[in-house]
């Protein structure tokens, strides 16, 4: 932790609303992008990381540099989205588990079509957007840690302490997690497979 | 299992920079000979570079609305703008209420007025919920002495049944939003404020002092940078002197002191009641903790219940 932050971590927990608007300029997106990609709307997104920030902002006297404030900061979204979607409508919760189940016993994913883009940049925007798709369909353990990992950019070691799960089960899960994505897209993602292609030729693969 | 499946059980672990330096060797010379598991590889990255991008901007006015909740948040304790020794008081109040949501080292004892008997188990509890309320209503009338001007009805009577109409309701709305509610409670917001300072609190609550004023109480707090030391220090005191084991207050204090060590309660602010069964062990008690603290003070203030009140205010610097 530099001084700066350690500075405006203080400030915070003296209750400077400025100082922790500074703290929280580079993690907030990221806090809005954890909550969206683990409730899927906008709208309940907003919500949470607000809720999410606002909770750190009341419990920072608590934070006790054990593991870096966007860590902490990771952990209280996760919770708190967790919350969420564990008194959401369970209903909503069980068809994507199946979802997502469905697909590893090979059951058709119901993908929408993209008119394919003449260019890289369409096709590129076009697989973000399956990808997307693919992830909501996915496990909420699952879309939790790839959220961690591809988003986030959390190492293993952090991951683990975010879960507050061993290092070992998030080395598993993250393989089942990107497996099963890659399920959902390539089986049924003839775009997919010719974004590889293209990829191989031009020596993506070095 | 074939031999690609252990490479193909790493990849993601590899495309990550999670594997240990000799596996990566080995999983790299393996994906240079096959085919199959530099293609998968291929896949995986182009799903995780993907996967990379997908971060959204923050919808229209999050920040300005964020910003309205952080302001709430902030004000919600309102003990900032009062000036320091009612901050203090509104700070006790909170902090005792989260002590009884905890539920440990509650204890309360209260002599009745000639000092020579015991008020019966629930009249002492029900005691303690009134001073509760009492020291909140005290902080939120503004200080001391406009506390003194709000509550003119209150008697200096301390019988028990005095008791029955007081506010204890009030504490019991408190104790369980404390519980219940997954919003941060108002007093929890206290009690952080509190614990920024770094200061530890202890209140103490007797109402067996002969020698004090005819319609005040005593509060006792006690302010020093370490609670677990200051806990130490009184459980100290107090076994060298209430040998009445029935008033002992040592097993409540372990028990405090180790919520406290264990993290039960965060931060270093603790509230203990203690009981004492006479003004001489009280005094005593008094003595020894001004002499082993840095800084004592021992105030009146004005009755506001038919609980009496010692408020004492040690700071260790």
């Amino acid at each position: 932790m530099d001084s700066a932050e350690k500075n405006l971590i203080e400030l915070s927990a003296k209750g400077n609303v400025e100082a922790f608007e500074t703290l929280i300029k580079t993690h907030q997106k990221k806090v809005y992008n954890i909550a969206l990609r683990m409730t899927k709307d906008p709208e309940d997104a907003q919500e949470l990381a607000q809720d999410a920030l606002v909770r750190a902002f009341t419990a920072i006297k608590k934070f006790r540099g054990e593991s870096s404030f966007s860590t902490w900061l990771y952990r209280i979204t996760i919770n708190v989205c967790t919350d969420f979607l564990r008194k959401r409508n369970k209903a909503v919760v069980v068809s994507l588990e199946q979802g997502a189940a469905g697909n590893e016993n090979g059951s058709p994913v119901q993908i929408p079509e993209k008119n394919p883009g003449p260019d890289e940049l369409a096709e590129k925007n076009q697989l973000k957007e399956m990808v997307k798709q693919a992830m909501d369909m996915l496990s909420a353990e699952h879309r939790q840690v790839l959220i961690l990992r591809d988003l986030m950019d959390l190492t293993y070691k952090d991951i683990a302490r975010t879960l507050n799960v061993n290092e070992g089960t998030i080395k598993s899960r993250i393989n089942r997690a990107r497996d099963a994505l890659k399920h959902i897209i390539v089986e049924r993602e003839e775009l997919f497979k010719d974004y590889v292609v293209k990829l191989n030729r031009k020596g993506g693969n070095s | 299992m074939t031999r690609c499946d252990k490479y193909l059980e790493n990849l993601s672990a590899y495309l990550d920079g999670e594997m240990p330096d000799d596996s990566v060797k080995d999983i790299e010379e393996h994906l240079r000979e096959c085919e199959k598991c530099s293609e998968e590889l291929i896949i995986l990255k182009t799903i995780i570079s993907a996967m990379n991008e997908l971060e959204e901007e923050l919808p229209d006015g999050f920040e300005a609305s964020l910003h309205k909740r952080l302001e709430e948040a902030a004000a919600k304790p309102d003990v900032k703008s009062k000036p320091g020794r009612v901050r203090l008081i509104a700070q006790i109040a909170a902090g005792f209420v989260v002590v009884v949501c905890l539920g440990f080292a509650i204890r309360a004892g209260f002599v009745g007025k000639g000092g020579n008997t015991a008020a019966p188990a629930d009249d002492m509890y029900m005691s303690a919920t009134q001073s509760i309320a009492e020291v909140k209503g005290f902080g939120a009338a503004g200080g001391a002495s406009s506390a003194k001007r709000a509550v003119p009805e209150a008697s200096g009577s301390a019988d028990g049944a005095a008791y029955s109409d007081k506010p204890e309701t009030e504490y019991f709305a408190l104790t369980d939003s404390a519980v219940s509610d997954e919003k941060p409670f108002d007093s929890t917001m206290e009690i952080q404020k509190a614990q920024a300072d770094k200061d530890v609190m202890i209140t103490f609550s007797e109402d067996a002092l002969s020698s004090k004023k005819e319609g005040q109480d005593t509060l006792v707090i006690i302010t020093a940078d370490d609670a677990e030391s200051a806990l130490e220090k009184i459980i100290e005191i107090e076994t060298g002197i209430n040998r009445n084991e029935q008033f002992s207050n040592v097993a409540d204090l372990n028990k405090t002191l180790s919520a406290v060590n264990t993290g039960i309660v965060s931060g270093n602010r603790v509230e203990v009641k203690l009981l004492y069964s006479d003004n001489e062990t009280w005094q005593q008690f008094l003595t020894e903790v001004q002499a082993n603290f840095s800084e004592v003070q021992i105030e009146s203030v004005p009755k506001s219940e038919d609980v009496e009140y010692i408020r004492v205010e040690i700071i260790e610097q």
